[in-house]
């Protein structure tokens, strides 16, 4: 899998350093990816070219008008984009295998096994805080979010497991809401401490 | 410079207030805090404190505002510095700086650069501001949108600086980070841009939450792909947390000079944002060093220059604000508010009626300095101890109050969503080689640079000569085009040399085997 090949061994992969380690492919990325990513870049913008020769001059004409910068910025990027996928392939029966030296884009750090799945799945965190937080509240949100968060991070320790987050989650309610005075979305918990504690915001 | 001596004594002495003292003391242990959360900006921790106010005299209630706003833009950097993570937009590049000094174990030569730059900087730039508060407020008036064109301009030239080991990814990078400008109301007509009928879209994207996403999120991201002890790859030594001493310091000395200068000029423009005078000033640094190829691997004179430009725009606002009654920044506006409530009315008047607020302020930035002077190191070692928590935690703590500060700005879940989206093309973007400083950067600016232009052709009737020889818009033009150039060349030859030391050492491993 692709994932696999920029050096990921998946979340339960990761033995500790030295034991069966992978080769160092720190440095190095997929080419295909590369290609793929800089194609998606070349598709935006002939999306962004496209989609601007549609917008309406509006009531106080100007030369450049609304679409001028985006057709602009569009036209340089495809060319760019062009150009970056064109060297690529290019070289590609000049390179041994499909990983290849990278364009200084950060690298894992060496001899340590990496998971190219983690952050999609913490991705996945923070879009269930978004979509959750207004419907159960920020402390039951908050808590879950960070609680697997630092779950997905392979901590195992219970007071680092449930504790942290738990402490975490009042501290943060307590300095945004009450001390910044955000209004937080409320939940059950929220809306059961001011019942009872009618100064609570 | 009789009023440059009247105000720095009468500034003085009002610093000899016992309760100026004291709340210049919590102003800035407040304002580092506010400063080291991810998405609470100055606008955040001055706006909580205002109504504190209320019942203050003006030459008490501006230094603590004021102070906050310095403090803040200290504080915006020590996370940067320590964990990669800015805390805002001007401390993307201290992030890039400071964090490889600290993942070599020299996280107190990032942090004592850090404060170095933040404290002299802020001192240098007291004498600028007096110097130039008169007659930069008259420049504002001839500064029109052909004048902030050229500006912005230079802002974005500065960015040839920041394509990183393939120039074509990061020029790809910069229009990305200025794509984002073009969703929303058109800047001259206010027609719907690639709105594709969402109304959240309609008011354009929100910059703060954006750069937040590409930076910040995508680092965080990016760095727990791997589990391990931050001690693994942090030397453990005992200078890491030590502060390295003026010696070692000494050699960003001229970077903090001359940021800030930039940081007061830039800053003293209405729309000009200390994170654009960051980037000038690192740019100006890296043409100007003995060591280039150090910027992008830990260099403090990048560092430096940074954060002294950041810091130094603090006082570069306050022109605008005091001279002109046009607050430079969203802090500004709430100090502006507070001044109001005291009973004084802004405008080009304000100063000559109640020529103490220039002495409060003077106050306020001096005694600032001071205090992070005396305690700001204190400050930041407490934020390098993080580094002996577990890692594991701490990072994945750091996501959730990112999520939760940007929610914070504007209690709105789309600014939220709008983070994360961005954190996941800036994952992708740091990955593959395309650098997310550079789309940051063109993020912030490239709005500006737009509404100005095209405002700007109007104002000069379409006429793109009348445009191109006003004489200031010329001038800021040709420094941008010679900047362009020199910085192109610059970068090209540091990836041929950066490229033939990588072929020599490949070389060198393939003959030893």
């Amino acid at each position: 899998m692709a994932m696999q090949a920029e050096g990921a061994r998946g979340p339960d992969a990761e033995s500790g350093p030295g034991i069966g380690a992978p080769e160092d492919t720190s440095g190095l990325v997929d080419r295909r990816i590369d290609v793929a990513v800089t194609a998606a870049v070349l598709a935006f913008a002939i999306a962004v070219i496209l989609t601007s020769g549609g917008l309406r001059q509006g009531s106080i004409p100007d030369p450049i008008g609304p679409g001028g910068w985006p057709r602009l910025l569009g036209g340089v990027l495809a060319a760019v984009a062009a150009v970056l996928i064109v060297r690529r392939l290019a070289n590609w029966r000049g390179a041994a295998g499909h990983l290849v030296p990278g364009d200084g884009g950060k690298d894992d750090a060496p001899s340590i096994p990496s998971s190219g799945l983690r952050p999609y799945f913490l991705l996945a965190v923070g879009i269930g805080w978004l979509a959750g937080v207004s419907s159960a509240g920020f402390v039951i949100t908050t808590f879950a979010a960070s609680l697997a968060s630092v779950a997905l991070m392979r901590v195992r320790v219970w007071t680092k497991l449930f504790l942290t987050p738990f402490v975490f989650t009042v501290g943060i309610w307590a300095l945004f809401g009450q001390v910044f005075g955000v209004r937080l979305p409320a939940g059950p918990i929220e809306r059961f401490l001011q019942d009872i504690l009618p100064f609570l915001r | 410079m009789e009023m440059m001596l009247t105000s720095l004594t009468e500034g003085v002495s009002i610093l000899t207030r016992p309760e100026v003292l004291l709340f210049l003391a919590v102003g800035v242990v407040w304002g580092s805090f506010c400063g080291a959360l991810p998405g609470v900006g100055s606008g955040v921790a001055i706006g909580v404190m205002v109504p504190l106010t209320f019942t203050m005299e003006p030459v008490v209630a501006v230094p603590f505002l004021v102070s906050i706003s310095v403090a803040n833009s200290f504080g915006n950097g020590l996370p940067a510095a320590i964990l990669g993570i800015p805390g805002g937009a001007a401390g993307v590049l201290t992030a890039i700086e400071g964090f490889t000094l600290t993942k070599r174990g020299q996280g107190g030569l990032a942090v004592g650069t850090n404060w170095y730059a933040c404290v002299f900087g802020q001192m240098i730039s007291i004498p600028f501001f007096l110097l130039l508060v008169v007659p930069l407020s008259g420049i504002a008036y001839v500064f029109l949108s052909p004048e902030l064109t050229a500006l912005y301009a230079l802002g974005l030239a500065a960015l040839v600086s920041l394509t990183g080991r393939n120039i074509l990814k990061g020029i790809a990078a910069a229009i990305i980070g200025l794509s984002i400008g073009l969703i929303g109301p058109d800047p001259v007509s206010a027609v719907s841009r690639f709105t594709f009928g969402f109304w959240e879209l309609k008011r354009g994207i929100p910059t703060i939450p954006a750069v937040l996403g590409l930076v910040t999120i995508s680092e965080l991201l990016r760095s727990m792909r791997q589990v391990f002890d931050w001690r693994v790859m942090m030397e453990t030594s005992q200078t890491a947390t030590k502060f390295p001493g003026f010696r070692a310091m000494r050699r960003s000395t001229r970077s903090v000079l001359t940021g800030s200068l930039i940081g007061t000029l830039i800053g003293a423009i209405p729309g000009m944002s200390g994170a654009a005078a960051a980037v000038m000033s690192y740019n100006q640094a890296k043409l100007t060093s003995k060591t280039p190829e150090e910027f992008g691997n830990g260099s403090i004179e990048g560092l430096a220059a940074n954060e002294s430009a950041g810091n130094a725009a603090q006082a570069g606002e306050m022109i605008p604000t005091l001279g002109l009654g046009i607050p430079g920044s969203d802090s500004m506006v709430l100090v502006l508010g507070a001044l109001m409530l005291q009973g004084f009315v802004p405008g080009p008047l304000m100063m000559r009626a109640a020529p103490e607020l220039l002495y409060a302020t003077v106050s306020g930035l001096l005694g600032a300095a001071l205090m992070l002077m005396l305690f700001g190191w204190q400050l930041g070692k407490l934020m390098l101890l993080i580094t002996k928590i577990d890692r594991s935690v701490v990072l994945p703590l750091a996501l959730v109050t990112t999520l939760v500060g940007v929610f914070a700005v504007r209690q709105s879940l789309f600014d939220v969503g709008v983070t994360l989206f961005f954190g996941f093309i800036g994952y992708y973007m740091l990955r593959y080689g395309f650098p997310v400083v550079a789309a940051a950067v063109a993020a912030v600016l490239g709005a500006g640079f737009e509404s100005n232009l095209r405002q700007g052709i109007l104002l000069m009737d379409s006429d793109p000569v009348k445009f191109l020889s006003r004489p200031w818009t010329a001038g800021i033009l040709f420094v941008a085009l010679l900047l362009l150039i020199y910085g192109t060349i610059g970068t090209i030859r540091m990836i041929r040399r950066d490229r033939q030391l990588v072929e020599d050492a490949a070389a060198r491993r393939q003959s030893s085997r």
